[in-house]
């Protein structure tokens, strides 16, 4: 026999259930409208949006799984697995890739232990090459610029 | 050159976190003057400048406002600041250095159209924006010009800043209103448009930024004053997005009808490199414009003519290195990731045209992909639900049209 299969919210760990809990006090009449702002806070008290702090929430403002993931995992720049959101987010706008995007990504891979991803156009293109670094956008970058802000994170 | 500083007056010269420094620069001129004329005359005036909507689609702004005072209430008023074209940062420059003018105009647009409520929507990677328009948001309502009673006048406006979450697709105008309410960022069917049917399903007002920045101008000189700037086909100042090969990338202001080429070789400085190959004009789902044609002016009319938009008032360059196939395939791959997947012609559409671009070195072609470009763009062109895959396949067509395909194997 199978046993009934856990939900979602039984993975969550004390720390996903603290950040939702004070996050919601932030938010005293939850409404859907607010779902994209309290992942948003939440996230930013995690650095993710595991399985478990979703199924949580879900139980705190009463809403399916379904609904939740689904709004969760639709946005980049939020993490809806158990992974944690990525240290570096390198823009892979043409503007940046014609102002040496792929050297940076070089450097990232050899000189770094950074997790990092490419990301759609920043909106730097002006001050190109660019990446978010953490939240915060990074332009200019050379080689050396990268790697002094990827330290000072890690 | 022609020169236009109007929307850029105050980019750099005001400390953007000072509300006394924004009024004593022509900041609150606009809404001060719509509070005497009434809310009638205010659409009027907007109506007679001949503002047409800055974010891309090119409406005109008068007939969208006077839709909406005509709907019944409630009704929201919305500031599409999820800037996310590629090569686009106009948003982002206003925002960061002149916020109070977009608060502004966003309560002179609530007060002619009769809304009390308004949203600020701004792209998720621009978090100094987003809190130079908090900061801003926060003066305005301590000094009264937020909040209950706006300037002493009894009308009630008040606005609230969310952060969009990484989607290009959340620019298109229902889809940021999904996304506010706390939905997946997928486009709606239009109609019904959101004038009648939009955030929350009640009449909605819904400008992009540069847009936005134009109303407390019009409203503070008046509509003839700002109809007088620029060329019928592109009437008021207009700012574009200089990126790429040139030697000053950056947001450059003009007045409506100034030539490419003048963008290119004077404001940002000419190129980078041996020569200018082309630019994209207009964003990603823009158009490739050669140097032949640089001496068009941009006006929505002479545009049209050689099959080019204005689009977001992004302007990519590109000099004669760059393997320009390899850009569009780029491009490609940019609306493949960021497409929806909502409905087929879009989520299929952008992945099959970044498969045939992948093949399309002289050793991989296959017999027939040009008319399959052709094809797939045809197909998302007219049947994709929204803006993102009726438009991802211009840079493709545009493309074809321009260039040779490419004779090497060097990929």
């Amino acid at each position: 026999m199978v046993g009934e299969a856990p939900t979602p919210a039984e993975f969550a760990t004390p720390q996903d259930r603290a950040a939702v809990d004070a996050v919601l006090l932030d938010f005293p009449r939850f409404e859907r409208t607010l779902l994209l702002p309290v992942l948003q806070a939440v996230q930013a008290q995690r650095g993710g949006l595991s399985k478990g702090l979703l199924g949580y929430l879900c139980e705190r403002v009463r809403m399916p799984f379904a609904e939740v993931y689904g709004v969760a995992s639709f946005y980049a720049l939020l993490a809806a697995s158990d992974h944690p959101v990525v240290e570096v987010r390198l823009c892979s706008g043409v503007p940046c890739i014609l102002a040496g995007a792929e050297q940076l990504a070089e450097t990232l891979r050899q000189q770094t232990s950074a997790s990092w991803n490419w990301f759609p156009c920043l909106g730097q293109c002006d001050r190109a090459p660019a990446a978010l670094v953490g939240d915060e956008p990074r332009y200019h970058l050379t080689t050396s610029s990268l790697l002094q802000v990827v330290d000072g994170c890690q | 050159m022609a020169a236009s500083n109007y929307l850029l007056a105050r980019c750099g010269v005001v400390e953007p976190t000072s509300l006394a420094e924004y009024a004593s620069h022509g900041g609150l001129a606009g809404l001060r003057r719509a509070l005497e004329i009434g809310p009638a005359r205010v659409v009027e005036e907007v109506t007679t400048s001949g503002l047409v909507g800055r974010g891309g689609a090119a409406f005109p702004t008068g007939r969208k406002w006077a839709g909406l005072a005509a709907a019944a209430a409630p009704k929201y008023v919305i500031c599409n600041a999820d800037e996310s074209e590629p090569g686009t940062f106009k948003d982002r420059k206003l925002m960061e250095e002149d916020p109070f003018a977009i608060l502004e105009a966003m309560v002179i647009a609530g007060f002619a159209v009769g809304a009390n409520t308004g949203y600020v929507y701004i792209r998720g990677e621009y978090p100094l924006a987003t809190r130079r328009i908090e900061r801003a948001a926060a003066a305005l309502r301590e000094q009264g010009w937020l909040g209950p009673s706006v300037g002493g006048s009894g009308f009630a406006f008040d606005v609230e800043v969310r952060r969009g979450g990484g989607a290009y697709i959340c620019g298109e105008e229902t889809a940021l209103m999904n996304s506010i309410e706390g939905r997946r960022g997928e486009p709606r069917s239009k109609p019904p448009f959101p004038t009648e049917r939009g955030l929350f399903s009640r009449p909605t007002l819904i400008n992009n930024v540069e847009t936005l920045a134009n109303v407390p101008l019009i409203v503070a000189r008046g509509g003839e004053w700002f109809s007088s700037i620029g060329v019928p086909g592109l009437v008021g100042p207009k700012l574009f997005c200089l990126s790429g090969h040139v030697k000053r990338p950056g947001v450059y202001e003009v007045p409506g009808g100034a030539p490419l080429r003048e963008l290119l070789e004077e404001h940002a400085g000419g190129v980078v490199g041996p020569d200018f190959q082309a630019v994209l004009l207009g964003g990603a789902a823009g158009t490739y414009v050669t140097p032949e044609q640089f001496d068009t002016p941009l006006d929505y009319q002479s545009l049209r003519a050689i099959g080019g938009s204005i689009g977001s008032g992004a302007i990519i360059a590109f000099n004669t290195t760059v393997d320009i196939w390899d850009m569009v395939r780029r491009f490609a791959e940019f609306f493949a990731e960021e497409s929806c997947g909502q409905c087929v012609p879009c989520r299929v559409g952008t992945v099959r045209q970044v498969e045939v671009l992948h093949r399309l070195d002289a050793s991989m072609r296959r017999e027939g992909d040009r008319e399959l470009l052709v094809d797939i763009g045809q197909a998302m062109t007219s049947a994709s639900i929204c803006g993102l895959g009726q438009t991802a396949a211009a840079q493709v067509l545009s493309a074809l049209d321009r260039f040779p395909l490419p004779v090497g194997a060097h990929r």
